[in-house]
């Protein structure tokens, strides 16, 4: 299997880093925090649309936990 | 209804600021909200433990069940619900002073703890004003000094605290002992065990100046 020079050069940009979207440090501290283990054991909105939407569905108040992901 | 907010720094994130249009300014930050957002009630971190946690999510179950309760035409539930509400901080003195001018028949009980819950709303009201101009600090200390000597005393600790003082610094300028007595007493007896009260004490001479206005009295 040959690859065109140009195949080559494309499939390089396509590899080289500065192509690869990279997540900046605060969205990586947000995925980080999405990840932690207390968001799993219990079913936490994490959107406030979704969560004014859901309390008006089943008639129940929402209890808000404030936390950050930018520092620890 | 579990919803946790974290505030990422992320550009374009939603709601940046929605911590501090609660009310919050540190983390974490405990609310419980309404379906549209409005704020509840906020758990203190004075009592932030889980029997009151669980106190504070009562509260505001019993919120929801009475405000139901009202809106389908309960009068029977509307005292309760107008208490609850000052209590949780959602009205204003001018606006509970409409409500309760609307009310109904109250029972001897209900109508004691109207009276402490809006003279809650009364002190915070007062301070704000006192705040904008000092000098009125012993304006309102005169004119609650008569509900002093009957024995009634705000609820919520930070509007007793400020209706003591405001009516121990009348009674200093009117040199009235009885007066200054009772309103330290009271204020002896809700914080006395609060850390820094006895330093609070000492720093303002309140013992040195309850001694002087018997002395001269």
């Amino acid at each position: 299997m040959t690859l065109s020079i140009l195949g080559l050069a494309g499939l390089l940009g396509w590899t080289s880093p500065a192509a690869i979207p990279q997540a900046s440090p605060m969205e990586a501290r947000l995925q980080a925090k999405l990840q932690e283990p207390w968001l799993k054991k219990a079913a936490w909105i994490t959107d406030y649309d979704d969560a004014k939407a859901a309390s008006k569905e089943q008639g129940k108040p929402i209890f808000a936990y404030f936390t950050r992901s930018y520092a620890p | 209804m579990l919803f946790t907010h974290i505030t990422s720094q992320v550009p374009g994130e939603k709601y940046p600021r929605l911590l501090q249009e609660m009310g919050g300014s540190g983390f974490p930050f405990l609310a419980f909200l309404s379906e549209e957002g409005k704020l509840l009630a906020a758990h203190m971190s004075a009592n932030r433990t889980v029997s009151g946690l669980e106190d504070t999510a009562y509260e505001v179950n019993r919120f929801v069940e009475l405000k139901k309760a009202v809106e389908g035409g309960d009068a029977s539930a509307a005292v309760d619900f107008f208490l609850l509400r000052m209590k949780l901080g959602h009205l204003s003195w001018e606006e509970a002073k409409s409500i309760h001018g609307k009310l109904g028949n109250v029972t001897p009980d209900q109508g004691k703890r109207i009276q402490a819950r809006m003279l809650d709303l009364e002190v915070m009201d007062a301070l704000q004003q006192v705040q904008a101009a000092p000098e009125r600090m012993n304006e309102f200390g005169k004119k609650w000094s008569a509900t002093c000597e009957k024995g009634l005393f705000p609820k919520a600790e930070n509007a007793c605290q400020f209706y003591c003082m405001f009516i121990m610094q009348h009674a200093e300028f009117d040199g009235n002992a009885r007066l200054y007595e009772k309103a330290y007493s009271e204020l002896k007896r809700r914080f006395d065990k609060m850390p820094g009260f006895r330093e609070f004490v000492q720093q303002n001479g309140f013992e040195r100046k309850l001694k002087e206005l018997q002395r001269e009295g």
